[in-house]
């Protein structure tokens, strides 16, 4: 009886992607649709799905519509190795996401085995650039900035407001956590700011009173903090109630209701932060996307949105100049890019495949969220 | 060392353990009443947290009249729970133990309920926001916010009168008598049953008090109870299985040590002191500290 | 099920599933298939270790993913900070749980069953802990990723299980033998015992019957299973990180233990193979499935604590403890 099952199965998973392969192209999307960053996921869904509604509309890819594949990574280690294994078997030429930063360190000898790219648009730990291109593994590519040139034009802004000179680090312990921690240390020391404490804690841990205790004694004046979005909500809250004056700074996505309602209660005053996107970009083509997005989902589009929506088109575009839909041409295609993006600067790639898109100084100013600036990360 | 700093994370402290305090009462109050193991205690909480912030919008905003609503709700719903749960664990089937079949059941319970939730609202950060204002009553150096005042003496509040219930009603003293010697209970002509309903009951809505504090504090996801519980557990082992006024001792013990050990150490060694506790007193004295000596059965 | 006279049932049943399994690669080139029945045996494998301290002495343990935790994490040490082959970290494993099994046995035993029950838990928990904490030596939640393939031989001839193919055929022989051992000890005056001890514990020692030793010997050998399950899991997803530990795997060889039946062999070894394919086959979103699997636990606990050993048992009418009872006598 198992013998039957598996046979049937067998046939019918053939058969469907034999019917398929002259259908469309698929295109694997593995990112944490469950779990405590499945927000993100949300997200970067509503750019995939809009960028994938204009490419078809537009005739498709080589002149077939595209498809993507979704797949659950939970923002997981393992669980990601699974679902990638997953992905690949079913014969994607290329994958997009993953999200988690874990889950890209996780995968990325996967994709480097199957000889199969990963377009990575989200995840910031400096070590994904290092291990990519030139002496590492050729078949990964990351549009957004690390958390290394952030940190860096975060702590030069502090550093020109001349009244830092204590900062303290909370992190998450995971990979973008400490990754983050170490980046925004390394740039505090080379700036001269002192770093009076580094935290690092458990995802979605409930409670922040003592680490919050630790800063109101130790004279921190900003907090740099690498959290999921949840974790930052709650960090804020608890220490805003408790009377924490430090700025906010480190990587502070501000998207979404509650972190609306936060900001007018004036859990962010003063809070700074070095950010790869931000919907108030004041170019063109993002003031339509915003638009766009605002009209179809009721919610503002975030840095997920944003890099869900540029990784496929950026995608596309390389299977388009490849003229085929083979790994390998698409990751030749794809080392060869050379995309305007929405917030104004060229995405190419260095030799270590990571691409230098602009990135934006948000602060909070009179309890307004606002562009202070657009910089560029080359 | 800076003393103001040591009574600060004192203060924190004992709000912080007055909080786990109330949530572990009713874990207490279970296993001691009816020896049943409650996994679902703190998506129990978590329920309750749910509950308010679908309420408070439905209520016009108002955070007193939500917790008032979502408490009711929560002793009907524990009245009826415990119908049920008596009737399930009275029953012979099977050798398992009513200890066994009330772990794997709550374990289970608990599985459904976090993904249940999770299923339902995402996992999208949920803020509820009160008309407690951000601020705080200043000591001398010491910071105690609004938010936590009110936890904390509301916690008080719901303590005191647990001892009051426990000590000078009739339903109390039952409950206590019932947890002490089932048999010799029945003897003198209390009703096991209808004590044992009353304290699942109490259980529901101590829960609902505990997640109905936390409301102002944090902004929470489905997976809250999961570390709460954590807390809870440690503490009733520690405090001993049964009883509720140990648990609470317990519970301010740890969250002051938790506290001060945090403050002035890393943070990792916080969540090891509930571990480390529990541990050693599994080992050394497994009734638990307030508990009269086990007999090995 | 006296040794005896179903040897011919328990053979066949036994030489059906290795043909299944031996078939499968050679029907599906899909990975996914492949992978799907690799979970299912070391699954099948780990729930079977529960059972044996389970559902033969009647020892509820949480201790369980625990075990299978430190066997996984100590193979991928082995491998990665150690350079051992997965056989020495397998081996390794195997040992280390052995010991902490005894540890934990020769401290919980001497506590009534409720605090055995929650100290295996602690058991767990601490596991989980150190794990996550522990970061210089476990690389704390970001995980030890990047594990080999296992591999056999030495210079050029060296022999990979690099495939699915391969590492579906490792894990059966796996399997086998593993189900094989454990099979050959329950069946023997070994399991006979330990059911002994969880029908009656005082007769037992009346009889003269040295309860803790027996009980000990079950936890390690448990544990033993768990772990080396474990280490190959892990070989497979090629990564370890701290929610190997996660309540998930509690609950779903509880689930399997409970359904195939506490201290049963085939209906568990069905029950697990079934459980863990049938959920892959329905493409159940994640929540979906955490909820039917708390849901199936709910209703087996309420409905069939006996598992379909117990329907089955029920149906031939044979009460176990008269068996038990003559097979001790004879």
């Amino acid at each position: 009886m198992l013998r039957n099952l598996a046979l049937a199965g067998a046939m019918l998973l053939s058969a469907s992607f034999a019917a398929d392969a002259q259908e469309t192209i698929r295109i694997g999307a593995a990112m944490p649709i469950t779990g405590p960053v499945a927000h993100g996921a949300l997200q970067e869904k509503r750019g995939l799905e809009t960028a994938l509604e204009e490419i078809n509309a537009a005739g498709g890819v080589l002149g077939k519509p595209l498809e993507l594949v979704y797949e659950d990574n939970q923002c997981n280690p393992s669980v990601a190795v699974t679902v990638t294994t997953k992905l690949l078997e079913a014969g994607v030429p290329a994958v997009l996401g993953q999200q988690c930063s874990s889950a890209v360190l996780a995968t990325m000898s996967l994709f480097q085995r199957a000889e199969v790219p990963l377009v990575s648009s989200i995840a910031t730990n400096p070590k994904i650039s290092e291990l990519s291109g030139v002496g590492g593994n050729p078949w990964v590519f990351r549009l957004n900035p690390s958390d290394r040139e952030l940190a860096v034009a975060n702590v030069n802004y502090l550093a020109s407001l001349g009244t830092i000179q204590k900062v303290a680090i909370v992190a998450e312990s995971t990979d973008y956590g400490r990754g983050g921690a170490d980046a925004f240390a390394e740039a505090a020391k080379q700036k001269g700011l002192e770093v009076v404490s580094t935290d690092f804690h458990q995802l979605a841990a409930p409670d922040f009173t003592t680490i919050i205790a630790r800063l109101l004694n130790n004279g921190a004046q900003a907090v740099a903090v690498y959290q999921a979005h949840a974790d930052n909500a709650n960090f804020a809250r608890q220490a805003h109630a408790q009377g924490l004056k430090a700025i906010m700074t480190g990587k502070l996505s501000l998207d979404g209701n509650t972190f609306a309602e936060l900001i007018q209660q004036g859990a962010y005053d003063n809070a700074v932060t070095a950010f790869p996107y931000s919907p108030a970009v004041d170019t063109p083509e993002n003031k339509a996307f915003t638009a766009h997005i605002l009209e179809k989902y009721g919610e503002s589009a975030t840095y997920e949105t944003f890099a869900g929506y540029e990784s496929l088109r950026i995608l596309a575009e390389a299977i388009t100049r490849a003229g085929s839909a083979e790994p390998a041409a698409i990751r030749d295609a794809l080392e060869a890019t050379s995309y305007k993006s929405m917030i104004g600067a060229t995405v190419d790639f260095d030799d270590h495949n990571q691409a230098h898109n602009n990135a934006v100084i948000i602060t909070v100013d009179d309890r307004v969220l606002g562009v202070k600036d657009v910089f560029p990360t080359k | 060392m800076s003393y103001e700093f040591l009574l600060q994370l004192i203060v924190n402290g004992i709000v912080v353990g007055l909080i786990y305090g109330l949530i572990a009462a009713g874990l207490a109050l279970l296993f001691g009443i009816l020896h049943i193991v409650n996994f679902a205690h703190g998506e129990m909480v978590m329920l309750a947290m749910y509950a308010i912030a679908v309420a408070v919008p439905l209520l016009g905003g108002s955070y007193l009249l939500s917790f008032a609503v979502v408490m009711v709700v929560a002793a009907l719903v524990g009245w009826v729970a415990s119908g049920g749960l008596l009737a399930v664990l009275s029953s012979k089937s099977g050798q398992m133990g009513i200890f066994e079949k009330s772990l794997l059941l709550t374990l289970g319970l608990s599985i459904v309920l976090l993904n249940g939730v999770q299923y339902i609202f995402t996992a999208t950060p949920m803020m509820v926001t009160t008309d407690i204002p951000a601020g705080a009553f200043t000591f001398g150096g010491v910071r105690l916010s609004y938010g936590h005042a009110m936890a904390g003496g509301i916690a008080i509040v719901v303590f005191v009168g647990l001892y009051l219930f426990l000590t000078r009603t009739n339903s109390g003293r039952a409950l206590r008598a019932v947890a002490q010697n089932r048999e010799a209970a029945l003897m003198i002509g209390l009703d096991p049953d209808a004590v044992a309903r009353r304290a699942v009951l109490l259980s529901v809505v101590l829960c609902a008090v505990g997640g109905a504090i936390l409301i102002p504090l944090y902004v929470f996801q489905p997976i809250v109870g999961q570390a709460l519980i954590l807390k809870a557990f440690a503490i009733v082992i520690i405090g001993g299985m049964g009883n509720v006024l140990g648990a609470a001792l317990v519970a301010l013990g740890l969250g002051i040590l938790e506290s001060v050990v945090g403050g002035f150490a890393d943070i990792v060694w916080q969540n090891a002191i509930a571990f480390i506790g529990m541990i050693v007193v599994l080992l050394i004295r497994p009734q638990g500290l307030f508990a009269p000596a086990m007999r090995k059965g | 099920m006296s040794r005896t006279n179903s040897a011919f049932g328990n053979l066949s049943l036994a030489a059906l599933l290795l043909a299944a399994g031996i078939a499968i690669p050679l029907l599906t080139q899909s990975s996914y298939f492949l992978t799907v029945g690799i979970t299912a045996m070391i699954f099948t494998v780990f729930a079977m270790s529960l059972n044996i301290v389970y559902g033969y002495a009647g020892l509820l343990s949480l201790a369980h993913v625990g075990f299978w935790g430190v066997g996984a994490y100590v193979a991928a040490l082995v491998v990665t900070r150690l350079g051992g082959s997965i056989w020495e970290g397998l081996i390794a494993a195997a040992f280390v749980a052995a010991a902490g099994g005894v540890l934990i046995g020769a401290a919980a035993l001497r506590l009534s069953n409720h605090a055995f029950v929650i100290v295996s838990l602690c058991f767990t928990l601490l596991m989980q802990m150190l794990a996550q904490e522990w970061i210089d030596v476990t690389n704390g939640p970001m995980g030890i990723p990047g594990l080999p393939a296992p591999s056999i031989g030495f210079g050029d001839a060296v022999f990979t299980f690099g495939t699915p193919t391969r590492f579906f055929y490792l894990t059966l022989a796996f399997a086998v033998v593993s189900l094989g051992a454990i099979w050959l000890v329950v069946t023997s005056r070994i399991g006979r015992t330990l059911q002994m001890i969880k029908h009656d514990e005082t007769l037992a020692r009346s009889l003269g019957v040295r309860v803790t030793i027996w009980k000990l010997t079950a936890i390690a050998l448990s544990a033993i299973f768990a772990a080396l399950a474990g280490g190959l899991y892990v070989f497979y997803v090629t990564i370890v990180d701290p929610l190997i530990f996660d309540v998930y795997y509690t609950q779903v060889i509880l689930v399997i233990v409970i359904i195939g039946g506490l201290g049963s062999f085939w209906p568990l070894v069905i029950a697990g193979l079934i459980i863990t394919v049938l959920p892959e086959i329905l493409r159940t979103p994640n929540e979906l499935r955490m909820i039917s699997y708390g849901v199936i636990l709910m209703l087996a606990v309420l409905l069939m604590p006996t598992g379909i050993a117990g329907l089955v048992g029920k149906l031939r009418k044979r009460p176990a403890a008269a068996k038990s009872a003559v097979e001790l006598s004879s």
